[in-house]
């Protein structure tokens, strides 16, 4: 099998010859650490690659940040990388980059999407967001009639034509949506505590906001199907903790199923049957939602968070999954990493529908010298598992 | 009398802004102390959304618009509760560790503890181990209440707990912690008091770190 027939195959529980060897990423600070810890240097990361900027791997896909860890993927012989299709989902045109505050240290900057952005200048942390382009429904109005508007002008990159004459000889599975989501794409409108209270404060402007969303996914997918077939969309959300979600399934219901539905009922229409979902933390109360709204695959599954892959496949025997290892595990040492592995993926891969990868990007906790005996130890299991194996 | 208090219970914990200033505006005029509005109407509304919220059958919209509706209905009460000696359930320093930017898990255990009587002074994000220890000792603070978002900022939480110690401090204020990354057995190991999984949690946890004896 090719990597797309295998794709394809894993995640819509058909019988691939084995499944992939794949991760989710990584940090910049990690991949720094390995490089001092043995993992040969051989493209590196450019300099202004930050310690706390995420890397990812194979099965987010690239392009999905200006920076790839290509030296991991090469060492560890991982599986050909997911593409994603490069198009700007994002506010077009993008907001001037620019400082508004300088503070010795760090600095407030707006970002492409227009918010604002506190940062260690040294980039050592993760910056956090402190200021949002919409408060009132007149910014919103504003924003889709300026930056959301349904066209594929300036989205897609020049060489466009030459990427669809290679994506139509591909043997990779195609992917399309970068990160957005229908409360993922409002708390970068809004804020988290904005948008929660937002669902109370105008009701009828979320429904908007989530119903021209989906329009305009569906506009821009809808440019994109027509000239190319792809494999699977992705949905980017992260609106779990560790306690839950944030907003009940009742709000999920009211206000982000509607536009779930309709997506998804369009993308099966173009025949793609694969529509994953990114959410952190617990998200254990809304997935019968996501699968009642077309999701057919979702990740990472973090295990600090509550979600226990196992348990999840018991109860959903058909839903797609991508990850739920724990990388605690992984740092704590072999024995550790031997439980974790043999609890769970076996399991899984006697079930189906399972593609292993730790339960988010690789924390810089994690040594050099683990990560390879969890990834041996994962191949070896992968191996027990498979039809064929083609890569002695 | 119990029916304007009851109904600005209920008010704070439907997050009914509006009504809880009528009311509160209502039950003043009809000669109910202040006081008595706030411990009889205003704390247990918010007290009752906590219990919702731990019970997993409210969610962060509602203890957003709860919180807001509870400080609607304090600054009613504020300028006739001034000068009074309003028992406050204790002194709480709030910020995010030093190298951690994130904030929302913080502000929301800051709204919480506030709305709950507790005096909150919130110093931020990305706080140094010595900003912690001047707050604390210059407000008196009982408690210490650091978040953490991050496994690679969490480390930096017992470099509070040491500076405190050298400064003297850490047989009067305790410490508790909570974020993303953090569990109780981590709080186990840095040696820290107090563990929240939730904002909600958070006030049973001031509230029993302030009841608890003296450290060591």
């Amino acid at each position: 099998m090719d990597t797309r027939e295998r794709y394809l195959a894993i995640m819509t529980f058909q019988e691939p010859d084995r499944t992939f060897l794949w991760e989710f990423g990584y940090w910049g600070g990690t991949v720094r650490r390995w490089y001092k810890e043995g993992l040969p240097l051989i493209k590196g990361l450019p300099e202004d690659v930050a310690e706390g900027l995420g890397l990812f791997a194979e099965c987010a896909g690239v392009p999905l940040r200006r920076y790839t860890p290509y030296d991991v993927h090469d060492y560890f012989r991982m599986d050909p990388y997911l593409v994603r299709v490069p198009l700007n989902i994002g506010a077009c045109p993008p907001f001037e980059q620019k400082i508004i505050e300088d503070h010795g240290k760090w600095h407030i900057w707006q970002d492409p999407d227009g918010c604002l952005r506190k940062e260690p200048k040294d980039k050592s942390t993760l910056p956090s967001i402190v200021g949002w382009p919409v408060t009132t429904r007149e910014d919103w109005e504003r924003y889709k009639a300026e930056r959301l508007r349904p066209t594929l002008e300036d989205r897609l990159p020049a060489n466009w034509p030459q990427l669809l004459e290679e994506y139509k000889r591909r043997d990779y599975p195609l992917g399309l949506g970068q990160l957005h989501g229908f409360f993922g794409t409002p708390r970068y409108l809004m804020g988290v505590e904005g948008l929660l209270i937002k669902y109370y404060d105008d009701p009828e402007m979320m429904k908007d906001v989530n119903n021209y969303l989906a329009d305009f996914w569906i506009a821009l997918f809808d440019g994109v199907l027509r000239q190319v077939e792809v494999d699977a969309v992705f949905i980017w959300e992260d609106m779990c903790y560790k306690g839950g979600p944030l907003i009940s399934p009742d709000m999920f219901r009211e206000f982000i199923l509607p536009g779930y539905k309709k997506l998804t009922s369009f993308l099966r229409e173009y025949g793609v049957k694969i529509i994953n979902v990114d959410s952190d933390g617990n998200i254990w109360k809304l997935i019968p939602l996501w699968v009642e709204g077309g999701v057919t695959v979702l990740y990472p599954f973090e295990v600090a968070a509550g979600m226990d892959i196992v348990e999840v496949r018991k109860a959903f025997p058909k839903l797609g999954i991508i990850g739920g290892l724990d990388k605690r595990a992984v740092a704590q040492g072999k024995e550790a990493i031997d439980r974790e592995l043999e609890a769970k993926v076996p399991f899984m891969l006697q079930h189906g529908g399972y593609i292993p990868t730790l339960d988010h990007l690789v924390s810089r906790d994690i040594s050099f010298e683990n990560f390879k005996y969890y990834r041996q130890k994962l191949e070896q299991i992968v191996r027990r598992f498979s039809k064929a194996w083609d890569r002695d | 009398m119990s029916d304007y208090l009851d109904t600005i219970a209920r008010a704070v914990q439907s997050g009914d802004e509006k009504l809880v200033t009528q009311t509160v505006a209502e039950a003043l005029d009809a000669g109910l102390a202040p006081e008595e509005i706030l411990n009889k109407g205003l704390i247990p509304g918010i007290q009752a959304l906590g219990q919702l919220f731990k019970d997993g059958e409210a969610y962060l919209p509602e203890i957003l618009i709860s919180t807001r509706a509870m400080r609607s209905g304090v600054g009613k009460l504020s300028p006739l509760l001034a000068g009074k000696a309003v028992a406050k359930r204790g002194t709480v320093v709030v910020g995010t560790i030093e190298g951690d930017m994130h904030d929302i898990g913080k502000n929301l255990v800051k709204l919480m503890l506030e709305s709950n009587g507790f005096e909150v002074h919130d110093l931020g994000v990305d706080v140094p181990a010595d900003s912690f220890v001047r707050a604390a000792r210059e407000l008196n603070a009982d408690i210490v209440a650091i978040s953490a978002l991050l496994t690679t900022t969490m480390v930096s939480i017992p470099d509070v707990v040491k500076a405190l110690e050298q400064a003297g401090l850490r047989n009067r204020v305790k410490v508790m912690i909570g974020g993303a990354p953090i569990t109780r057995q981590f709080a186990d190991e840095v040696g820290v008091e107090g563990y929240a999984d939730d904002c909600a949690s958070a006030v049973d946890e001031a509230d029993r770190l302030i009841k608890s004896a003296p450290i060591g």
